[in-house]
């Protein structure tokens, strides 16, 4: 990253920054609005005010502060630092020495040019599937062996990336948005270990004795106590791969309603990669986070890889992943990757976590038997399997889920 | 504070090993002005550098740690209620109750909590407010925050309102285990500290438990990478672990690890009994005969 080139500095001065490079910034800022990171104009302003007070000639400094100011997640720090070897260095030099390295574990989209057309750029309507290296390919061509190499890495036969657009993602929904609603209430309010006074509940015969002694023996009233609500929290991981794709609207609802039913619910989509989606989702109606959906997540329909996933999930978001919280990852199991990578992280997953339900679509087949591959390495860590046919029946619902609501202690 | 370069042996000197992205970015937020806002892992430093800020701008540490269920009279200010019944008994006679009302509610009587302290804190410089750990607090603290770091100021309605004398230096921590909203990001400049690369860390080593021997240093720190990378170490040992660690050697006087001692002492790195028992034993003594034989094969 230090080697990272910022020609635009060189023959600017560190004073009012206006003109060619001004323009650069805006560009850059566009740029990485157009490549999904949300980049504000009060970010942009400040870039602009950060840029001032600091050596713009030394690239490093250049790097850091245009970071500090434009990028708020660590999660979004590899995209960036790609972002920007590609637009501060990658249009014009031929310099293989500014080029970020790239491993295959980290392959993300291809970065989109920013001079696209804005009409046709991200508003598509029809779901569009976009080959990576197709869509890579005319930048790459003109930028040596060195880029060819990274092409690769970002090529997988079962990597396809699409968008993807949803029909009427509102049908049918009353039903999941009450079982969703219902799930996270009781995980938000089911009762803890510890006790606390009340005015309702058992009699706490310490505290009883201990208000007699003030009135000299005498038991005017009985104390009582009741346990502690714990706060739980759901953390829902979706699978979006090609093998999901007739659930698509079935899912895009399931995530939405449990981004909204709580605010202690976390969501994620995966395929080969794993995206947080809260912030599609939250306090939006169903038709806007559907379009938001199929703006910014651009990997429906792509392989399956649960097992780097689910190391992302641990990697990235790991706080999120405690002894109250609940894991309720959905994917029929088609595992296309690494077993063994499955196998350990869902062992590390287990020891962190409360409860691990699994959601298989699937399952609603009348003698389905969880056979594949990535499901039998699954299985031994799941508490609750099922399928999705339990959202729309009440008493299903009560009773494979009410297994998880119960309060119990994380299993080590 | 001119330039990055300042900063760095202003850090240099309080033993803060920075690296650039570090720098630059505190150095942006004390010359924008911006609230700072530090992710990672745990143990790594966060805390430790608004605490560094303020020893080293001999400016006042102002801490809000924050937990479930903050609320702004556990953040801002409480009225002292007893001294304050106390005050009428002994003043009901000779006062009238308007002259009451006017002692009564005045600063005496005012509890400061973190945030009024940092507004009225009239010190030369502006004070350091860290607010640790601002994902255990609820999301409603989150967007109230967010008004009072717009504006810095402090209504008490039978007082008036409070404003800052100079804005404080803020500092907000958090270990991710809630997702921060937008709002907060958006207002701050963003610093992701993760673990340090095991030069990094061999430097910090050094300056803080300057007694190591260095053979003794580079052993243990290459070893916590290597138990880092471990997949079923879940919770990760930070760079407080490794300072510990390296503390409890050189307390007990020792030069070299050996296998033995490493199994003896793994519980100043690991904190949890089935991580312990995992790794002790052959695992742990094969990590640090692979360690050696890096060493071996360097020189």
């Amino acid at each position: 990253m230090s080697s990272a080139n910022s020609g635009e500095g060189k023959e600017e001065n560190t004073k009012p920054i206006e003109g060619h490079l001004l323009e650069r910034l805006v560009q850059f800022s566009m740029f990485l609005r157009e490549n999904g990171l949300g980049v504000t104009t009060a970010e942009t302003l400040d870039v602009v005010e950060s840029l001032l007070l600091i050596d713009i000639t030394n690239k490093e400094l250049f790097y850091h502060a245009t970071r500090a100011a434009l990028v708020k997640r660590s999660e979004d720090h590899a995209l960036f630092e790609r972002l920007f070897a590609r637009f501060w260095t990658g249009e014009r030099s031929e310099n293989p020495a500014g080029r970020v390295t790239q491993t295959a574990e980290d392959a993300e989209p291809p970065v989109k040019s920013v001079n696209v057309n804005p009409a046709e750029s991200v508003m598509q309507v029809r779901t569009q599937r976009i080959a990576a290296a197709g869509a890579d390919s005319p930048s790459g061509a003109d930028e040596g062996g060195n880029t060819r190499k990274q092409l690769l890495a970002f090529y997988s036969p079962a990597e396809t990336l699409g968008r993807r657009n949803f029909r009427n993602p509102s049908a049918d929904s009353a039903l999941l948005k009450r079982s969703l609603k219902r799930f996270a209430r009781k995980m938000a309010t089911r009762p803890g270990r510890r006790l606390i006074p009340s005015e309702t509940g058992d009699v706490d015969l310490r505290r009883t004795f201990r208000a007699g002694l003030r009135s000299g023996g005498q038991f005017v009233s009985l104390e009582r106590r009741r346990r502690k609500i714990s706060k739980s929290k759901i953390v829902l991981v979706c699978d979006i791969s090609g093998s999901m794709d007739s659930h698509s609207d079935q899912l895009l609802q399931l995530l939405y309603y449990s981004c909204n039913a709580s605010h202690r619910t976390e969501v994620f989509a995966f395929s080969t990669r794993l995206a947080r989606l809260n912030r599609y989702l939250e306090g939006r109606s169903l038709g806007s986070a559907s379009r938001l959906i199929s703006e910014n997540v651009n990997f429906w329909s792509s392989g399956t890889r649960i097992g780097s996933a689910l190391g992302t999930l641990l990697a990235e978001y790991g706080g999120s992943l405690r002894s109250s919280t609940v894991l309720v990852i959905v994917s029929d199991g088609w595992e296309l990757g690494d077993l063994g990578i499955l196998e350990s992280n869902l062992r590390s997953i287990r020891r962190s976590v409360n409860r691990i339900v699994w959601l298989n679509p699937l399952a609603d087949n009348p003698g389905y038997e969880p056979l594949t591959a990535g499901m039998k390495t699954a299985l031994p860590f799941i508490d609750v399997f099922a399928g999705l046919k339990i959202f729309k029946d009440r008493r299903e619902f009560e009773r494979v889920l009410g297994k998880s609501i119960a309060p119990q202690s994380p299993a080590i | 504070m001119k330039s990055t370069e300042e900063l760095g042996r202003v850090f240099e000197q309080a033993k803060y090993v920075a690296d650039p992205s570090i720098l630059t970015t505190v150095y942006l937020a004390l010359k924008l002005g911006k609230p700072l806002l530090i992710e990672g892992e745990p143990g790594c430093g966060k805390t430790e550098l608004a605490k560094v800020l303020s020893e080293a701008f001999g400016s006042k540490l102002i801490r809000l740690q924050c937990y479930e269920g903050l609320d702004s009279s556990s953040t801002l200010y409480e009225w002292d209620y007893l001294r304050q019944l106390l005050m009428i008994r002994m003043e009901e006679n000779k006062k009238t109750t308007e002259q009451l009302k006017q002692s009564i509610f005045s600063e005496e009587f005012l509890l400061k909590r973190p945030l009024l302290d940092a507004v009225l804190d009239d010190g030369p410089k502006p004070p350091v407010l860290l607010i640790d750990e601002i994902d255990r607090a609820d999301e409603e603290f989150e967007g109230f925050l967010l008004e009072f770091l717009a504006e810095f100021q402090v209504t008490i309605p039978e007082l008036g309102t409070l404003k800052a004398k100079h804005r404080p230096l803020v500092v907000i921590t958090s270990n991710r285990t809630r997702d921060l909203g937008d709002g907060l990001r958006r207002r701050c400049l963003y610093l992701y500290v993760s673990f340090p690369t095991p030069e990094k860390e061999l430097r910090i080593v050094k300056l803080k438990v300057p007694e190591v021997q260095g053979r003794l240093a580079r052993q243990v720190v290459e070893l916590m990478a290597k138990i880092r990378s471990l997949d079923d170490v879940v919770r990760k040992p930070g760079t407080a672990e490794t300072l510990d660690w390296v503390s409890a050697l050189v307390a007990l006087g020792r030069s070299e690890l050996d296998a033995p001692l490493a199994e003896q002492t793994l519980s100043c790195v690991l904190k949890s009994a089935d991580e312990l028992a995992h790794l002790k034993g052959e695992r742990l003594a094969s990590l640090l005969s692979g360690v050696k034989a890096g060493a071996e094969g360097r020189k």
